[in-house]
């Protein structure tokens, strides 16, 4: 057993609402005005005489009080020095009321009760008084009840004789005060509760050395020594560390909430503390490196752009993934694929909707990565991230918090940041000629020209022209928390302004989020409640013509443009100068004046209302309806301009027109979506059993709209479901969930499914025989858990309707008119149902060294099963018209590792935590039907059965030729024209299977995925602090996972290159063809040959298997004393700077790749290094 | 809506959990069942809608038909080397897939009217109107058999549903190809059939009876032709199963059948020729035109025709890799039109480019830059646009440089450049050019006019161009019976009619007075071209593999004419113009028309889902 702490009540307890209220028991305040005593005694002695059940049979006293309070859910409070040791009770408390049943457990040991606001407090019997110690400690905020717990009978007859101890406890970290925070002298039953803002006050300590101890669930306990004298008061304050893993925290799980301890499943949780330190825009990004297990990786292609049928334009797709401001990146749960998010108990795929949360808002993230996702059935195979907003607290002085940062962006890395000047550029192109033996395209007078800048070959620099460095983004966050003993509030809002760094006046990213999350108890037994969420969000950019995602426009006029061709002209160098390569990639039109704006601009706005009823046997019920509402109109005015061609001198320009339409398109798109919950939680506890249950019905709908393409996509689903926590004495764990869950998807009589899941724990810790052996142990548990999900794949909506499609294609225009087309539907899909997946998981968790050092690991496997498939055996002939659908034929199976260990310590003042964590995962390919290969070297290569996913072939390289002698001794046929074509710096490719030439029998494995999220992961998180002062650093890496340079990085065609191309392979003198060879890193400029064979082929040269470890972030923070901010009448005040994204160490850095981006051109938008200064305060509050 | 069902649903739940299951049965809007769309004339138009529209093309006025037209002699690729079309210019040999089109898309579209028609027999229609949609079905199956004919020669003849029944047997699903005679008698009969059935009178976008016989003038133009022509060839082109390959002793039948039609059109239709300007006939409302595939600006159904085609100089807009002088016609189609006079349409006093004197020798010197095309067939002054017309009212600017005398060598030295360049204060190339390979411009002196839209709306990506695709025009009925008369041995009656289309085009009346074969295809080229006729009429005549030898011949070869100014201060020939005829840019292949490209090959996909499919000559 280990040290018992107070006030375990809630913590401990398995709590099965479904979104359970901040449950953390330091946050509950104990005030209670004096003026209000009389009513509170009398609202107290209602919550004494509530029904309770109690039965335990000689167990020790503080598992009985433990039983009663799950068993009648309330909160017991007690120093646990003052219950006496091995004292053991009995209570077969049938139809008693919670008084009754305390008082029976109670019974000799000389203690009694008393109620504080909804806790019931054990106390020493006390003779009522009016000491004038008390009346001193009497701070309007701190309850008379409370000082109860000191024993007032001895301090009656010492008092002369003793001495006081009064002080602070504070979270070391914030400065925050802590509410409830046990002080206590160990061998003496002397202990005091601290008040709500921290302060605490120990009478009637006697003269001599103390050891005082802090303790609070959370954090660490602290012993210091004190030297008490008589009649006087020593000062001790205290500030306690969070305790890295937290017992009793609770873990928000699917349909409930368990306790750290009792968890069975694969959960990681990141709290809000931690969610408030960072500084991205996206939840996506704060989460990647904290948690094991999490990966994102840049979209490999570029933003997705779906034709907009008819209305003459197009608009950039849902769920783009780039760095770019407001952007939403892709996540993975273990590289599994897209999770599903379930915000505030509603679930939703879109992962816009998480994204763009405001982070500010969210009390806890908890995915749920194994057998615990299955309670969300069809959707869960990817894993389950679920969110929980702030709410106020019980007994909470309003709280108001302000945050706010500014902060200045830059692009790190940037593969076109740095390219070659016009004389560069000029000399790689006759070069280029020379290497291909033609007349270079320029004459050496010019080119010396160029080198020189001589009027008229000037160079630009296009990059520098574009990219604005320091680019603001800021971030502002308000919000009010609090509330009575009916009534709990927490209100926010929060604004982030984020610019590119490509013209920031026209190209900028702005959101509001609002929240308001609101409850209040009518009855005793009834509470009703709402979660608001509203936001508005506003992406402006340049309504750049050609590519519809200006962004992307912009990317490609760094490298599109010629740097001897500058975008500007005429006698005052302002005019739009028609004379360039591409008018519709000048630099000069990449402004709003010029191109017109595009307007993108997203409203979403969402409520949950509900209302809980508790029943007096240990039932509650829930119903929930939420309604969201989402709107997104897209706004593209594209304006015409007109550019100029000048004469040599400039003198004479004449107009023409720009390459732009004038373009106006207005799109819209809603979402509505509508969800309905029954909940049913139901506890209990006897002997050392305890078991909570719940079930739920739901019902989820939803549509969206487009105006553009009249789209209509429905989500329906109709679950059932439930689950059932079982523990003997927390030490054996048993779960159970399931769901019965219905899809709109497949047709009648196949639309419901039944996903069950387990997870089993055992802490041996618990176990007396180990307990006593292993000291050092302070906990372990093993874990298990086996579940099933589904996930909907290749079903169509309404897939099993028959009949017609109407607007499909483009129509006819019969006399004069358009007439919408309508087709019939191919074949019905009736035999396709969802694909199984089974997941299992091994896990193990430890604390040890006194909490020092803990870990959690984890190994997994899911198995996807009925992936579908055609039948590739049954041919039907193409004259019947149709093809038959896919069916349920194929699988797979992903596995991994992944681990989290944490060590933290306090030396001295200096406490710190460090927690690297590692995620293994890559999916092995399964059954495959009907795979047949034409020969073994067709297996080998295209095979696919019980492979690995994610296997580049290409090239191997032995070296670069170094002069033409070795090449003409080369024996192996390189090019297929006997290595005619070949030049000095070509790359030797190595000839696999002995041949004498190259093809592609010589490919092998040389990499991984190009466009996957990274096979292995990790990262860390550093945090430490010093009287205040806090560091704290996040790291995040990958490994596994393959770069592959396009041609626009390695080629010189029409592009501008940058300029690590210069160190390459060139003859000194392009006009003369027999000059020197100088050597460099890379190839000879195209030498003829495409990009087919050998040097610019898929090889380990143009291959990069990437491994990078970069600092996501670095944080220095100081909490301001209160006694300095109170001065401004704030407290609780923070301020820090921050760096996001500083620096990478990898081996893409010399190519100027940023190694998160997976787009073979890096012509997206990488990511954003942000250093910024915020401060956070709370006002008043002291 | 929803809210209330949920509502429901909550409230059903405390009763009976199974209540809700409801909700799970979402009714689609765009969704139409069975019984909703066959008995309801307004869908069952709808599906008629997405039918004709999928009529396949081969050459349109679409992204991806366009460009054809760019891909034999007609007309070169000048557009961006990113874009449609992009590397038609260097073609040296065709795919025997290449005007194939999707096969099983073909029969897709034949799945889905045989659907229709099955829906619509139990649709509950009433009579009247299930038999004229019945026959609007028909029609569209005879077109859609036609296309496939043109292409491949004899196909499976699918005449209903196919329906699998599972279990892995798809044997009964295996039809061996017909001959290419059955395929061309089932056009003709079915039209025959629905000829008194169909309504639609008056209608230029739905079949009546004259799009019926319409098609059936030129289907049966067609089998005529394969029998005859098949026949005259060294090796004529059969399988054994007469899968290709049509008996020479059919033709006079065929001839007859198509003359019939093509008379009844010229004869007995409400339909006239349009006497108007030429390029109207492919914007403008008119009575010529039988059947076309509409589209309507601004309305969703658009192409970008004259966004790609639109002279350089001219041109509205420019849109990613689109934007303006894509289409540069070719000096063979320009000298295929007469002169009014009756002269052969060559080019008089050109030189050859090659900057000699006797290059230079037989130059005359205009003093207009058109006074060349004086006196040229009324119609290519509306299939081109010609240096010294306008587009939309404005002067086009095509000039392909400037000759300089030199004293010295005794000869005129040219000096070009890119586009809009001066030399020596003087303009040197012109705004649209020509110049051998600047894209966006043109590579032969001409500009496409034909189905351009001259408006400058029509030249933009949006609204975009609404102007119409003609299928079937009065001209054509024209030239088919004027073919078949000649080939009937009634020459008279041909002369008749070709001269009826030579009298719109601005010759005397009886301008013919004798006429052969190769006279009446010059004369189909120059009313049809840029209609996806010229690769269809090639292959039935049996002709493609000569014209189109691959050598660098006449008429393989393609030619531009590039205009010059002189200079020479002083002398009376300064400021006037010359023209060189060259072969375009010579890296460029002449066209090459092999034996197999007569048939187009069966995709090995098709073949093994049906064995029995026999593949195609040379393949």
């Amino acid at each position: 057993m280990r040290a018992p702490t107070i006030l375990t009540s809630v913590a401990s307890l398995v709590v099965l609402l479904p979104f359970p209220a901040s449950a953390m028991v330091q946050e509950q305040p104990m005030s209670l005005p004096e003026a209000v005593v009389v009513e509170e005694w009398e609202r107290d002695q209602d919550i004494l005489s509530r029904p309770a059940r109690l039965h335990v049979r000689d167990v020790l006293l503080e598992e009985a009080l433990l039983e009663l309070e799950r068993a009648a859910d309330i909160k017991v409070g007690y120093s646990p020095s003052l219950l006496p040791k091995d004292w053991e009770v009995t209570c077969e408390c049938e139809r008693a009321t919670i008084g009754q049943a305390v008082r029976a457990i109670l019974r000799g040991t000389g203690l009694e009760i008393s109620v504080l606001s909804d806790y019931v407090v054990i106390r020493e019997r006390r003779i009522p008084t009016t000491s004038p110690v008390l009346n001193a400690a009497w701070t309007p905020t701190v309850s008379p009840t409370l000082m109860a717990s000191t024993p007032p009978l001895r301090m009656a007859s010492l008092q002369e004789a003793q001495g006081t101890v009064m002080g602070r406890v504070v979270d070391a970290q914030t400065q925050r005060p802590l509410t409830v925070a046990q002080i206590y002298v160990p061998g003496l039953s002397l202990g005091v509760l601290s008040s709500s803002d921290g302060t605490y006050q120990l009478p009637n300590v006697p003269p001599g050395t103390h050891t005082i101890r802090a303790e609070l669930i959370g954090y660490a306990s602290q012993s210091q020594e004190v030297l008490v004298v008589a009649g006087e008061t020593a000062t001790l304050d205290f500030a306690l560390v969070t305790q890295a893993l937290a017992l009793d925290e609770l873990v928000v799980v699917g349909y409930g909430a368990q306790s750290q301890a009792t968890v069975s499943g694969s959960v990681s949780q990141i709290t809000s503390t931690e969610l408030e330190r960072n500084s991205a825009s996206t939840l996506t990004q704060a989460l990647v490196g904290r948690i094991q297990g999490i990966n994102t990786r840049s979209s490999s292609d570029f933003f997705a752009v779906p034709t907009v049928g008819g209305t003459g334009g197009q608009i950039p797709g849902e769920g783009t993934s780039d760095g770019r401001p407001g952007a939403t990146m892709a996540l993975e749960i273990r590289n599994l694929g897209e999770p599903l998010y379930v915000i505030d108990g509603v679930p939703t795929t879109d992962a816009q909707q998480f994204s763009n949360l405001n982070a500010a808002d969210i009390e806890s993230i908890s995915i749920l990565k194994d057998a615990s996702a299955a309670v969300y059935g069809f959707r869960a195979a990817n894993g389950v991230v679920l969110v929980q907003t702030k709410r106020g607290g019980r007994d909470e002085a309003p709280r108001i918090r302000i945050d706010g940062w500014y902060g200045w962006q830059n692009l790190e890395r940037y593969n076109f940041k740095d390219l070659m000047n016009a004389y560069q550029y000029q000399f790689s192109r006759a070069d280029f000629d020379n290497n291909r033996g033609r007349t270079p395209r320029f004459t050496a007078e010019e080119l010396e020209s160029y080198r020189i800048g001589a009027p008229g070959y000037e160079s630009t620099d296009h990059w520098d022209l574009m990219y604005t460095p320091n680019a603001p983004e800021y971030n502002l966050n308000a919000s009010v928390s609090g509330g009575g003993d009916n009534e709990q509030f927490y209100l926010s809002v929060g604004h982030v302004n984020q610019t590119y760094n490509f013209t920031p006046d026209d190209n900028k990213f702005d959101r509001t989020n609002l929240t308001a999350n609101i409850q209040t108890s009518l009855t005793d037994r009834l509470t009703i409640g709402t979660e608001l969420r509203a936001r508005y969000e506003r992406h402006e950019n340049v309504a750049v013509a050609g590519n519809v995602d200006p962004i992307r426009s912009h990317l490609l006029t760094i490298n599109s443009s010629w740097p001897h061709q500058h975008p500007f002209t005429g006698p005052n160098n302002d005019l739009i100068n028609y004379d360039v390569r591409r008018l519709d990639r000048s630099v000069a039109i990449l402004n709003q004046d010029v191109s017109g704006l595009q307007d993108d601009n997203r409203r979403q706005a969402s409520g949950n209302f509900w209302a809980e009823y508790e029943f007096p046997f240990g039932l509650t019920a829930k119903a929930m309806v939420s309604v969201g509402n989402n709107l997104r109109q897209f706004d593209l005015a594209r304006k015409s301009f007109v550019a100029f061609s000048c004469n040599d001198d400039n003198s004479v320009c004449t107009p023409h027109e720009g390459p732009h339409a004038r373009t106006r398109n207005q799109l819209k798109r809603v979402d509505e979506d509508i969800f309905g919950q029954l909940t049913l939680n139901y506890s209990a506890g006897f002997g050392g059993h305890s078991l909570s249950a719940s079930g739920f019905w739901e019902a989820e709908g939803g549509e969206y709209n487009e105006t553009w393409s009249l789209a209509e996509t429905p989500t329906n689903y109709s679950p059932l479901g439930g689950r059932a926590d079982y523990d003997y004495e927390q030490k054996y764990l048993f779960t159970a969930l399931g769901r019965y869950d219905g899809s709109y998807r497949y047709a009648d009589g196949k639309r419901w499914g039944f996903f069950p899941g387990f997870t089993l724990g055992w802490r041996l810790t618990q176990e007396a025989f180990l307990a006593d052996k292993l000291g050092w142990l302070d906990e372990l548990k093993i874990r298990g858990s086996w579940g099933r999900s589904g996930r909907e794949q290749g079903i169509d909506d309404w897939g099993y309707l028959g009949g017609a499609t109407y607007n499909v294609g483009n129509g006819s225009v019969f006399e004069g008119g358009l007439v919408t087309g309508a087709r019939p539907r191919g074949l019905p899909v009736t035999n396709l149902t969802w694909v199984t997946s089974e997941s299992s998981n091994i896990g193990v968790d430890f604390v040890m060294l006194n909490g020092r050092l803990s870990g959690e690991l984890d190994l997994f496997q899911r198995k996807l099963d009925g992936l579908p498939a055609p039948r590739t055996d049954v041919l039907v002939p193409d004259e019947v018209g149709y093809t038959l659908p896919n069916e349920n034929l194929n699988g797979d199976t992903d596995r991994g590792f992944e681990g989290v260990i944490r060590w933290s310590d306090r030396v001295g003042g200096f406490s710190y935590t460090i927690a690297p964590n590692i995620t293994l995962s890559r999916q092995k390919q399964g059954f495959r039907y009907g795979e047949r290969y034409g020969n073994s070297w067709d297996r080998y290569r295209t095979g696919a059965v019980d492979r690995w996913e994610g296997v580049r072939f290409g090239y191997q390289v032995e070296g670069q030729f170094q002069n033409v002698e070795q090449i003409e001794s080369h024996s192996v046929d390189i090019d297929g024209q006997n290595n005619t074509t070949l030049l000095p710096g070509d790359l030797i490719i190595k000839d696999v299977n002995g041949d004498g030439v190259i093809n592609d029998l010589d490919q092998r494995p040389i990499g991984y995925s190009v466009t996957g999220t990274p096979i292995l992961s990790f990262g860390a998180t550093l945090d430490a602090s010093y009287r205040g002062f806090g560091l704290s650093l996040v790291l995040a890496g990958g490994g596994m996972f393959t770069h592959q340079r396009n041609a626009a990085t390695r080629l010189p065609g029409n592009h501008n290159l940058p300029t690590y191309a210069l160190d390459r392979w060139y003859r000194e003198d392009p006009h003369n063809p027999q000059s020197e060879w100088s050597p460099g890193y890379y190839p000879p400029f195209l030498n003829g040959g495409g990009p087919s064979y050998g040097t610019y082929g898929v090889s380990e040269f143009w291959n990069t298997n990437v491994k990078y470890v970069r600092l996501r972030r670095v944080e220095l923070s100081y909490n301001v004393p209160d006694y300095l901010s109170r001065q401004l009448g704030l407290s609780g005040m923070r301020v820090y700077a921050s760096a996001t994204n500083p620096f990478s160490l990898d081996n893409v850095g010399f190519y100027n790749h940023d190694p998160e981006v997976a787009q073979d051109a890096a012509l997206i938008y990488p990511t954003i290094s942000l250093v910024n200064i915020g401060v956070s305060t709370s006002v008043g509050g002291f | 809506m929803r809210t209330l069902r949920l509502t429901l649903c909550l409230v059903a739940l405390s009763a009976s959990l199974g209540a809700c299951g409801d909700w799970l049965t979402t009714t689609p809007q765009t969704i139409l069942t069975d019984e909703q769309v066959w008995g309801d004339p307004g869908l069952v138009r709808n599906v008629l809608a997405d039918y004709y529209d999928r009529i396949p093309l081969y050459q349109g006025l679409e992204n991806g038909e366009w460009d054809e037209m760019t891909a034999f002699d007609e007309a070169m690729y000048s557009g961006n080397p990113r874009s449609f079309g992009a590397g038609n210019e260097s073609i040296t040999t065709y795919g025997f897939g290449r005007w194939g089109g999707n096969w099983g898309g073909f029969y897709d579209l034949i799945r889905d009217i045989h659907v229709a028609m099955d829906g619509i027999e139990v649709g509950g229609l009433p009579d009247a109107e299930k038999t004229a949609f019945l026959a609007e079905l028909r029609f569209i199956r005879a077109m859609v058999y036609f296309e496939l004919a043109k292409r491949y020669g004899g196909v499976p003849l699918i005449t209903e549903q196919q329906i699998y029944e599972g279990g892995g047997d798809v044997t009964p699903l295996r039809h061996p190809r017909s001959t290419e005679a059955e395929v061309y008698d089932f056009i003709g009969s079915e039209l025959d059939a629905i000829l008194g059935q169909l309504g639609n009178a008056g209608s230029q976008s739905r079949a009546n009876r004259w799009t019926a016989l319409a098609l059936k003038s030129r289907a049966m133009l067609y089998a005529g032709s394969l029998a005859r022509h098949n026949a005259e060839m060294v090796s004529p082109i059969t399988l054994p199963g007469g899968e290709v390959g049509i008996p020479s002793s059919r033709a006079d039948e065929y001839y007859q059948k198509s003359l019939d039609a093509s008379l009844q059109l010229i004869n007995s239709s409400p339909y006239s020729l349009y006497q108007g300007n030429f390029e109207e006939i492919f914007y403008q409302d008119n009575n010529e035109v039988i059947f076309a595939k509409d589209y309507v600006s601004g309305a969703g159904k658009v192409h970008y025709f004259s966004l790609h085609s639109r002279p350089r100089s001219v041109r509205v807009t420019v849109y990613q890799d689109w934007g303006g002088g894509a289409i540069s016609p070719t000096l063979n189609l320009v000298e295929n039109f007469d002169y009014l006079d009756g002269s052969s349409g060559e080019m008089q006093g050109v030189g050859d480019g090659s900057g000699t004197a006797s290059g230079q020798a037989d130059w005359i010197f205009y003093d207009e830059i058109d006074d060349i095309f004086d006196g040229k067939d009324g119609r290519m002054f509306g299939t081109v646009a010609t240096p010294g017309s306008t587009f939309d009212g404005q002067p086009l600017d095509l000039q392909a440089g400037v000759y300089e005398w030199d004293e010295g060598t005794g000869v005129y030295v040219p000096h070009a450049g890119d586009l809009n360049t001066t030399y020596n204060g003087q303009k040197q190339t012109g705004l649209d050019g020509p110049t051998p390979s600047f894209e966006h411009a043109s590579w032969t002196g001409f500009y496409i006019r034909k189905h351009a839209d001259p408006s400058a709306d029509a030249a933009t990506f949006a609204p975009g161009a609404g102007n119409w695709w003609v299928f079937f025009r009065l001209g054509e009925a024209y030239m088919n019976a004027a073919e078949a008369e000649l080939e009937l041995g009634m020459s008279s009656d041909a002369l008749g009619h070709i001269n009826a289309l030579r009298e719109r085009a601005g010759f005397e009346a009886n301008s013919l007075t004798s006429l052969t074969r190769e006279k009446i295809r010059s004369e189909r080229w120059s009313e049809l071209a840029f209609e996806d006729h010229r690769l269809w009429d090639l292959i039935r005549w049996r002709i493609a593999d000569q014209v189109w030898d691959g050598t660098r011949a006449p008429t393989s070869d393609l030619y531009v004419l590039f205009p010059y100014k002189i200079i020479r201060p002083g002398h009376p020939n300064d400021g006037k113009w010359v023209f060189d005829k060259k072969i375009s840019n010579p890296q460029y292949a002449p066209r090459f028309f092999r034996m197999g490209n007569y048939y187009s090959e069966i995709p090995d996909g098709a073949i093994g889902a049906n064995p029995e499919l026999i593949r195609n000559p040379f393949h």
